[in-house]
């Protein structure tokens, strides 16, 4: 399992977008497992719908988990998605 | 009805328009994350009036707090997202109601959100209301049935199971 926390610098935050993008990202890698957590909430980042009722905001950290046999790529992967988006 | 017929209506969802107004097809749709599919198969309708409703029986699943999107699952697993406007997120929830919450079940046809038309427009945003399938790789076939315009409750789109 890889985790990694992440505080949002974007100003609207994880919206439509954005959260289109990522759930994008996660669904391609179907022996891998991403999930988000925001507080008490955990959703799998593929799953858009629940992904956008996290509402996560600028400022809100969040904790990535990547489980699954490429979690070390698809970590890596995700955090440059974050870095880049978010 | 015969049993295929009954077979053909169970395996079919038709989700109605949201408002009404000229259907633009998923390609005209201008934000690049419906144009490009990347929030499932989309459709936009250009809103005669600043209302919209219900496009399917659904609990609402997401309601941003700008309240310019609002997203509804269906007992079949249909997930239904309706975007108002383009870029709409930065005005903050400034012009726009809404009438339901998370977790509410609405009908089809129930009235969810409006929003003032000219506000969006003063604001320099496209006002077009995108309603997107954000699930639909998980379905057979999602296909626009609508034609140039769509009135609020006629169908607009298809979802094969």
């Amino acid at each position: 399992m890889q985790t990694f926390k992440y505080k949002i610098n974007d100003p609207l935050g994880i919206h439509a977008r954005p959260a289109g993008l990522l759930a994008k990202l996660a669904k391609a890698y179907a022996d891998t497992t991403v999930s988000l957590t925001k507080g008490e909430n955990t959703v799998k980042a593929s799953q858009l719908m629940k992904l956008m009722s996290l509402a996560i905001k600028q400022g809100d950290e969040v904790t990535v988990t990547v489980e699954g046999e490429r979690e070390a790529e698809v970590a890596e992967a995700v955090l440059d998605f974050f870095e880049k988006n978010l | 009805m015969g049993i295929f017929d009954r077979f053909k209506k169970e395996k079919k969802l038709t989700i109605a328009a949201c408002t009404s107004g000229a259907v633009v097809k998923m390609e005209d749709i201008p934000d690049p994350a419906f144009s490009q599919g990347i929030l499932g198969f989309a459709c936009g309708i250009e809103p005669k009036y600043g209302k919209i409703f219900a496009p399917v029986d659904g609990i609402v699943t997401q309601l941003s707090e700008t309240l310019h999107a609002i997203g509804l699952e269906t007992a079949e697993g249909v997930e239904i997202l309706i975007h108002i406007g383009v870029d709409t997120i930065d005005m903050q929830g400034d012009g726009f109601s809404a009438m339901a919450e998370i977790g509410d079940t609405v009908k089809c046809g129930q009235m969810l959100i409006t929003m003032e038309l000219d506000k969006i427009r003063a604001a320099g945003h496209p006002t077009v209301v995108v309603t997107a399938v954000t699930n639909s790789d998980d379905f057979v076939g999602v296909t626009l049935t609508a034609d140039e315009t769509a009135e609020v409750g006629a169908p607009l789109i298809d979802v094969m199971r």
